[in-house]
């Protein structure tokens, strides 16, 4: 049994590393970047959060520098998110994440270009290695999903279409892959999780292929007390080009590195409020590209036990 | 079980991003450069079709010194704003008397006027999303070939080699435009289907700096100028030559010149930021032209230019207007105005004019 799992995880990885590119900024359509720092939840235990995130993004970068160049205007992109985190047992779990995600961009003129709309749904079914339990502390887990194309990716402003960072969907299913590494000392209060989230993307029917996309993370945290935690996070978003019909767009990809800290608050053993913020650390994009400036974050989870 | 979860993690952080899909290049030409997305698909950026035309007196919301193309077809002129074209790019005139197309990358700073009727029958083109060399790359809808604008012809689909037959233009700012056509039309703020309050924008601000860099990296760049110096580039038999508009900074002016084993003559305004240029043979005999005197300031309508071989005077349209050669028309080469990058990346022999 130990064998066959590990053939899995050997087959995960070498189909991970045939397949995986990606595209930078705010990802069209894509689950709240928090949203895959989650583990297995509890056996029959359902864990329902509702976030909002905001994304400002006002100047374009070239490679690890601001640049001055006025051409792509500024903006958001605001997510509001359902996320339902379910445990079947004590190793299968399942995530779905919907999102409502609002896009705007100014040039400076009379109109601003955006849409709002439900945005991608996705499902990740996850399966923990290593349940956590009292003993180890600690928690290993893989999981596996896709990207449902629910969000529109032909939204119209002004008599145009609007570009597709601008879409609240992306048009496509992908293929979600996800690792999970927990680790916590209950008697000291502090704890810490490694995880990712690799974006395999399809095409959608404009031709259009978002680049393969990786978000990661790793966080540290402290229980100050029964109601308080803070947390740092040193998380990133690595990802390769934008193509149409197979044209890639230069001015896509790259990586950006955030520093994020948070603070979680529990005013209830079953309610957890997380407020932070991502404050970029490192810019390296691919070309010229509007980059995130910073992202704040706020979710409200509540935890049933079904 | 640590470690293999370790290397998962591991390999999911230090995957390089290439991308896996390839171009399907099948039936392009084979270019000196690479085709990359724009980031907009097909049809993306819209084209206007069949714009509605204003008198030069409605054209009022339109600053003098703006940039408009010029053109002039069958006796009428049009203008044709930079303004509206940065956010359209192309304009079909597909039941014009002439029919004929539009076409203006704000990446490049070029614009080609030319006949839409290919093969015997009238074509409407649009913007395909891809460049080549920050250029437009266009389509057009009857058999969907691709024309990248500054290559002058189709490089890919049945219509592959076609070469597009340009009609003169003129880059010019609306002020002198008017000075030169008073009667000229301008194409209306409605005719793009948007807001019309969004033309007021000015658009690509910093991008037009001498000094900054084209929005797409570049696999060719010429060095002797900054990037984006406006120059009108000149075909003349298989030379090609790039005339700065900072070789007029000092005021109008007219350089005398040969091109590919033709004497041309390139007259500048930088009050009007216009150039054009004309082949200077007449009946054998090649004219060394200047401006006269008392024409250098003022209306471009009144310029005037008196050659030293004969004493005949010209206007501005090249046409003959006093003196022993009246009635003769100097023809003008093919030539269009484009930042000096996408100049030199398109006609990589070219002579630059340091005169």
């Amino acid at each position: 049994m130990k064998s066959v799992r590990n053939i899995t995880l050997m087959l995960f990885i070498v189909f991970i590393s045939s397949e995986a590119d990606a595209q930078l900024c705010c990802t069209s359509g894509s689950a709240s970047a928090s949203s895959f720092e989650i583990g297995v939840t509890p056996a029959k235990t359902l864990r329902l959060s509702f976030g909002h995130e905001y994304n400002s993004l006002n100047g374009p970068f070239v490679g690890s520098d601001r640049s001055d160049n006025d051409l792509l205007g500024t903006g958001s992109v605001q997510s509001y998110t359902v996320q339902a985190h379910y445990g079947i047992n004590r190793r299968w779990g399942i995530t779905i994440v919907a999102p409502y995600v609002k896009t705007s961009r100014s040039f400076g003129g009379p109109t601003t270009f955006g849409a709002d709309g439900i945005g991608d749904l996705s499902l990740i079914a996850k399966y923990s290695v290593k349940p956590i339990n009292i003993a180890s502390s600690t928690e290993i887990a893989v999981g596996a999903g896709f990207k449902l194309p629910s969000g529109s990716s032909n939204s119209v402003n002004d008599g145009t279409d609007l570009n597709f960072n601008l879409q609240p969907g992306t048009g496509a299913w992908d293929l979600l892959f996800w690792g999970y590494y927990y680790k916590t000392s209950l008697p000291t209060g502090w704890s810490g999780s490694l995880s990712g989230l690799v974006r395999v993307p399809g095409t959608n029917s404009d031709g259009l292929r978002y680049g393969n996309e990786i978000l990661y993370s790793l966080v540290l945290s402290k229980r100050l007390n029964n109601v308080t935690q803070l947390s740092v996070r040193l998380k990133g978003r690595t990802s390769s080009q934008v193509a149409i019909d197979g044209f890639e767009n230069p001015n896509t990809g790259g990586t950006i590195i955030f520093a994020a800290p948070s603070f979680v608050y529990n005013p209830r053993r079953l309610i957890s409020i997380e407020a932070g913020v991502d404050i970029p650390t490192f810019y390296s994009v691919s070309g010229t590209q509007q980059a995130l400036d910073y992202r704040s974050f706020v979710d409200l989870s509540f935890f049933f036990t079904l | 079980m640590i470690k293999i979860a370790s290397l998962v993690l591991f390999t999911l952080l230090f995957l390089t991003c290439s991308n896996s899909v390839e171009p399907d290049l099948a039936g392009w030409n084979e270019l000196p450069a690479e085709i990359i997305s724009g980031g907009v698909p097909k049809d993306g950026i819209p084209a206007i079709n069949n714009p509605i035309w204003d008198g030069a007196a409605e054209g009022d919301w339109l600053d003098d010194s703006y940039l408009v193309v010029g053109v002039v077809i069958d006796g009428q002129a049009y203008a044709y704003p930079h303004k509206m074209m940065d956010q359209h790019e192309i304009a079909n005139e597909p039941t014009s008397s002439t029919p004929y197309t539009v076409s203006f990358c704000p990446l490049t700073g070029s614009s080609i006027v030319f006949k839409s009727t290919i093969n015997g029958s009238v074509h409407t083109f649009g913007v395909s999303g891809l460049l080549m060399q920050n250029n437009l790359i266009m389509f057009d809808r009857q058999t969907d070939s691709n024309w990248p604008q500054l290559r002058l012809q189709a490089d890919r689909g049945s219509l592959i080699n076609t070469k597009l037959d340009l009609i003169e233009h003129t880059e010019i700012e609306w002020g002198g435009w008017k000075e030169l056509h008073p009667g000229t039309l301008i194409m209306n703020r409605n005719s793009g289907g948007r807001n019309p309050d969004n033309y007021l924008l000015t658009l690509y601000t910093g991008y037009r700096r001498s000094g900054s860099d084209p929005l797409f990296g570049m696999s060719y760049i010429d060095t002797r100028l900054q990037n984006k110096i406006r120059v009108l580039g000149v075909f003349s038999g298989n030379a090609t030559k790039a005339y700065p508009m900072f070789s007029f900074d000092d005021g109008r002016a007219i350089i005398n010149d040969q091109v590919g084993g033709s004497s041309i003559a390139v007259f500048g305004d930088p009050g009007s930021r216009m150039m054009r240029g004309f082949y200077t043979e007449v009946n054998g005999q090649n004219l060394t032209l200047k401006l006269l005197s008392g024409t250098e300031t003022g209306s471009l309508s009144n310029v005037r230019f008196i050659d030293n071989e004969t004493g005949s005077k010209w206007n501005l349209d090249g046409e003959a207007i006093a003196g022993s050669l009246t009635g003769e028309k100097l023809s003008q080469p093919k030539s269009y105005v484009a930042y000096w990058f996408a100049w030199s990346a398109f006609n990589r022999t070219t002579e630059l004019w340091e005169g």
